[in-house]
């Protein structure tokens, strides 16, 4: 597979608009950015059971119900900041394969900072309209022990 | 007068003392200590579910009263348990959460054991002749370990009661759900909180705070009258729901449960029950899915809690991706209660560390029904028994 350097150019300013809006509660926003038939995934491998377990997953309409819902629920104070790395880009018959390291941290309300998960965005991006569009993001977490847990996506 | 100064607020409630619990209960260290020695390590203990050990030599490592234990199918079908650490210099035998061994070699000296806990093999032994010991008196510490609806228990107390006399009936309305059809764990997470693990484990026995959740205020607390609900406490601290009810409708999203995948035997889709397990284990089921929590202390202020989550075992993929979207619904790290769930027991812990609270209210009486606090009370009256401290003043000299 090679990198197309203007795709892959499109496909940061993609990702990294994703995690900023992500990171300022902006899921309109981010929403904007997926296609009409999105699907996102937080996926985790157990060592203890041996197979991978889905802890998150939701079609567009689903993530738009779970945005929705978000301030009537009782959720961990402060900010969450996405460091997102694009480590590479692939071409695909139907879409550009895209794989990110991810290390996210939180951000409590005394200005305290820790990392909350480290792992990968694996992204299939597809160009609808002109523009480039999430079609999936499947979230494979490293971390496994999230605290308190999260009623958002990461 | 509303607001209290430092006497007024110091004083205890003006209730009877099965009503409130001293905030001692989760800080003071000998309190901690005697939890450890005196409840964890003689009570009976959910360790793990059977599925989890499918194959003969499979074997689950876990961690309870502060020692690390692992539980593995024999060559005879039998599930038995044993310390994770070897007979030789105390090294820790199995490093990895899971796995499958016919043979147990310690990676210090290599000494071997097998399933049956037997020390099977020590390189050069006769070192050990000239001092007269003999490998039959090298095996592993056996743990008493019972197999009751698919849950595998433990007791470290080799004195103990039996596992049936210490549950009695209290898991009689999850049977037909646990023991109808075989189950299977497809969650695991743990999560090390810093909390209490009373404070954690309040949680599933306070009804009362279905009110914090925005699911439970749309879905369960108008899906039947509260005085028609049904709370069970029995012995030993153990306690259940009877018949309470969901109404999935009212939350965005959730209106296809029911109808999506069928119910676990003996309970309809609707059906919400659980039962709560002196001293530290919860098992829920939301009509067809079940989660089992289980809260392990490693210190005042930190719980190690392990989620697991149970649907059918063999059962068409389509039905299990079902049953994972309704358990990540309410439980998991994603779930719409437990991050709620957890937030609410540190929060409990940073208002009783430093002495900021004093007192926990669980006055609430509404003979069995409704969000009555006789759950918290039985378990607390079983704390005190077995720690022959009164909850409520738990550092007062009493008679043993």
């Amino acid at each position: 597979m090679t990198e197309a350097p203007l795709e892959a150019a499109g496909v940061r300013q993609l990702i990294g608009r994703a995690g900023l809006l992500l990171d300022d509660g902006n899921y309109d926003g981010f929403l904007a950015l997926c296609a009409p038939d999105f699907n996102y995934r937080i996926r985790v491998w157990s060592p203890e059971l041996a197979k991978d377990m889905i802890w998150l997953e939701h079609d567009y309409a689903g993530l738009a119900q779970l945005f929705a819902a978000l301030p009537e629920h009782l959720t961990r104070p402060g900010r969450l900041t996405r460091h997102v790395t694009v480590a590479s880009v692939d071409a695909a018959p139907d879409a550009l394969k895209v794989t990110s390291v991810v290390t996210i941290h939180h951000t409590d309300l005394e200005g305290c900072t820790s990392t909350l998960a480290v792992g990968r965005y694996l992204d299939r991006i597809v160009e609808q309209d002109g523009e480039l569009r999430l079609k999936s993001r499947e979230v494979q977490l490293d971390t496994r022990d999230l605290g308190i847990g999260s009623h958002a996506p990461l | 007068m509303s607001a209290r100064d430092h006497a007024a607020w110091a004083q205890a409630p003006r209730l009877p003392a099965s009503h409130f619990v001293s905030g001692l209960v989760y800080t003071d260290p000998d309190i901690y200590a005697a939890e450890v020695s005196e409840i964890f390590g003689k009570v009976w203990r959910f360790a793990c579910h059977e599925s989890e050990l499918p194959n003969v030599y499979d074997y689950r490592v876990f961690d309870h009263a502060g020692q690390s234990l692992f539980a593995i199918r024999g060559p005879d079908d039998r599930v038995r348990t044993f310390l994770n650490v070897c007979a030789h210099r105390g090294a820790r035998l199995l490093h990895q959460p899971s796995g499958n061994a016919s043979r147990i070699t310690c990676f210090y000296h290599l000494w071997t054991y097998d399933a049956l806990g037997k020390c099977t093999g020590i390189p050069r032994p006769v070192g050990y002749e000239a001092a007269g010991l003999e490998r039959s008196a090298l095996g592993l510490r056996e743990v008493r370990t019972r197999v009751k609806l698919g849950l595998v228990f433990i007791n470290l107390d080799d004195q103990a009661c039996g596992l049936d006399p210490f549950i009695g009936p209290a898991l009689d309305n999850l049977t037909s759900v646990l023991g109808g059809v075989p189950l299977e764990v497809f969650h695991y997470n743990r999560v090390v909180l810093d909390a209490n693990w009373k404070s954690w484990h309040e949680t599933n026995m306070d009804i009362y705070h279905e009110n914090m959740h925005v699911v439970l205020r749309k879905t369960q607390m108008k899906a039947m009258p509260m005085e028609d609900r049904r709370l069970a406490v029995f012995a030993n601290g153990h306690a259940s729901s009877g018949e309470l009810q969901a109404e999935y409708s009212g939350y965005d999203g959730f209106a296809a449960r029911g109808e999506d995948v069928p119910p676990l035997p003996g309970i309809t889709s609707t059906d919400f029950r659980f039962v709560d397990l002196f001293p530290a284990t919860a098992i829920l089921s939301r009509g067809t899915v079940v989660r089992i929590d289980t809260a392990t202390p490693l210190g005042p202020d930190k719980t190690l809690l392990e989620m697991r989550g149970l649907g059918i075992k063999g059962e068409p993929d389509e039905h299990r991706q079902t049953r994972i979207t309704h358990h990540n619904q309410y439980w998991g790290p994603f779930g719409r209660n437990v991050p709620e769930d957890m937030f609410a027991a540190e929060a409990c812990e940073a208002g009783f560390r430093h002495g900021a609270a004093r007192y926990q209210i669980i006055a609430r009486e509404e003979n069995l029904s409704g969000q009555d606090d006789a759950i918290l009370r039985a378990f607390y009256a079983e704390w005190g028994r077995r720690l022959g401290r009164r909850p409520s003043d738990p550092l007062a000299s009493h008679p043993a």
